[in-house]
């Protein structure tokens, strides 16, 4: 029966609720998700520490079955970003010559 | 507040002096204090990168050299585009759909000057919006040129003459955007030969235009002066049109325009454009065939896209760098080589649109003031202003494929829709793209009456890793053009009611 069926149905929408900002944060560079070459310069080197608050000293590390951050789960939950031919194609207005 | 005589030589009068103070900048802080962070470039991105970090408590500043806030999007480009199509919309509607709705008019003329005045109480109601905001905020704002002097300093020289000044600061975003591609052989006089900036300013309808380029922006543009009786042809190298849409999409949009009007010439490269007497001749060579001919026009519209703009910032003095394209070579927290020294918006890499570089600006400045950032790159939406309006988030079916992921779709026709068919604009359809396993949401495709307003349930939907299911079971309300939205979606893991 149909109300049967949506009382068991679990959405699949998974609210966050508010974003913590005690948990750790590696500031190691890495390429921006958006980089073309998926590579830094050698350039870059260790990042300096945030300019203020983001102390570390209240640091709790997640527990189980959580993570810190989306890059931590496994590739099925991570996000697709932009191909770099389709932001090519945004930023060309599709044209090519 | 900087000291009068640096800004104006003291045989200026004192009044004289404090309003070129006023006029340069609006400081909250001394001029030889350091600042928190100060930002380069007073566009989307910018500007609300130095409101989040002022709001963060941080002792902020803005420079920018266009005497007026908002960047491309609020003076030539977004907002202005938008102003334009609104109204010439209307004045289309007027004129060729009204008798249809019982509403007699006669004699409906277009008076360019005042479309025009229109466009421009707009962009300064908005641009001037944004000074308030500063002061709201407490944002030092610098109207003048920054160019870097080393890593942490930054001089200004005022639009307006006086003397330079240089800031100096512990964080430094770069935020300078994007200026038009220039077609290489083609020069533009904004007059005959128009970049977006020149399209928005035109004082009369032109007879002919041709456009180079069926992205967005050519689009949006052929669009207005085409409702408004311009005889428009838009040339495009690849065999469709509108920049990464999904393909069943593109051709529904290309149809729609072609009934409106707008002729397409796709397939098609452009060998020349120069004006010759009153006009503009553009010879064009069909790539596959390879038959040239010669267009004539009035306006030559070049829309082939925009490029990274840091002329003037002396990088090498800060010692940042760029790659190839002129893009500024940025980390994961959008820290160039020199970690101090950030960089968000067109200049660096990704689309270029203003509200990704809103979400870079809030993330920066979060990145500055607390360690934490966050920008979701896979659910950044797309829009084109044109009427149906089309709009999209996630992946196009031609990229699932390509990708081998199995998957499910789902359509609901807006000819089916109740709101649609009481407003007698029933164009267009909604497409969802979703997992065949789990059901999850992989990407929304619109084209229709208000998709830019809808597309943003689609966002939130793929920011929250919603399935087709979870929109399909969530109540909208009746009669809307939303109720097309859920039941696409419906349509994807079942089936739609009214279709």
């Amino acid at each position: 029966m149909r109300a049967t069926r949506v009382l068991l149905r679990t959405p699949m929408i998974k609210f966050l609720g508010k974003r913590p900002t005690n948990v750790k944060v590696d500031h190691t560079p890495r390429p921006h998700p958006l980089s073309p070459t998926g590579s830094l310069p050698p350039s870059f080197t260790a990042a300096t520490i945030p300019l203020n608050k983001g102390s570390s000293s209240n640091y709790s590390p997640p527990g189980d079955g959580e993570f810190a951050s989306r890059r931590e789960l496994s590739k099925r939950f991570q996000y697709r970003p932009f191909s770099e031919n389709e932001i090519n194609e945004v930023n060309s207005g599709g044209a090519f010559f | 507040m900087l000291r009068t005589t640096r800004i104006l030589p003291s045989k200026f009068g004192v009044a004289a002096r404090t309003r070129a103070v006023t006029q340069f900048q609006r400081c909250y802080s001394s001029a030889n204090e350091e600042l928190d962070v100060l930002v380069i470039g007073g566009g989307p991105g910018g500007y609300v990168a130095a409101i989040k970090a002022a709001q963060a408590g941080l002792k902020t500043g803005c420079i920018e050299k266009r005497g007026s806030l908002g960047g491309t999007c609020l003076n030539v480009g977004c907002i202005p585009s938008k102003s334009l199509l609104n109204n010439s919309q209307m004045y289309h509607a007027i004129k060729t759909d009204s008798a249809n709705r019982g509403i007699e008019v006669s004699d409906v003329k277009m008076n360019i000057a005042k479309l025009q005045e229109a466009k421009e109480t707009s962009v300064k109601g908005l641009t001037g919006g944004i000074e308030m905001l500063f002061k709201k905020n407490k944002v030092n704002y610098y109207k003048g040129a920054g160019s870097f002097v080393s890593d942490s300093e930054v001089k200004v020289d005022p639009i307006d003459g006086g003397e330079a000044v240089t800031l100096k600061a512990k964080n430094i975003i770069i935020a300078t955007g994007s200026e038009p591609t220039p077609f290489p052989g083609i020069t533009i006089d904004e007059k005959k030969i128009v970049s977006s900036t020149g399209a928005l300013a035109l004082e009369a309808v032109p007879k002919k235009m041709v456009i180079i380029g069926g992205g967005i922006i050519g689009l949006e543009m052929g669009s207005v002066w085409s409702r408004l009786g311009s005889e428009v042809t838009v040339v495009e190298f690849q065999n469709a049109i509108g920049a990464g849409m999904d393909d069943e999409i593109a051709k529904a949009a290309q149809k729609m325009l072609t009934k409106q009007g707008i002729k397409f010439k796709l397939g098609t490269k452009v060998l020349s454009g120069a004006i010759e007497g009153d006009g503009v001749k553009v010879e064009v060579e069909n790539v596959k065939k390879g038959d040239k001919e010669t267009l004539d026009a009035d306006v030559l519209l070049v829309a082939i896209g925009r490029r990274p703009y840091s002329e003037g910032l002396n990088l090498e003095a800060a010692g940042v760098e760029k790659d190839d394209k002129g893009r500024i070579i940025i980390d994961q927290e959008y820290r160039t080589n020199k970690s101090n020294i950030r960089c968000i918006g067109d200049v660096t890499f990704g689309p270029m649109l203003a509200h990704k570089a809103e979400e870079e600006g809030v993330a920066t400045a979060e990145y500055i003031a607390t360690g934490h950032g966050h920008v979701n790159y896979a659910a950044i939406p797309s829009v084109m202003y044109t009427h149906p309006e089309v709009a999209w988030v996630g992946q196009t079916e031609q990229q699932v494929k390509e990708a081998g992921i199995k998957y499910n779709v789902g359509k609901f026709p807006f000819a089916a829709n109740s709101r649609a068919k009481t407003n007698l604009d029933t164009e267009g359809t909604v497409k969802f793209i979703a997992d065949k396993e789990t059901d999850r949401i992989l990407g929304i495709h619109i084209i229709g009456p208000n998709a830019g307003e809808m597309i943003a349930e689609g966002v939130l939907a793929l920011e929250y890793g919603a399935s087709c299911e979870d929109i399909a079971r969530t109540c909208h309300a009746h009669p809307t053009l939303s109720e097309a939205f859920k039941e696409a979606a419906m349509a994807t893991y079942d089936k739609a009611i009214h279709f």
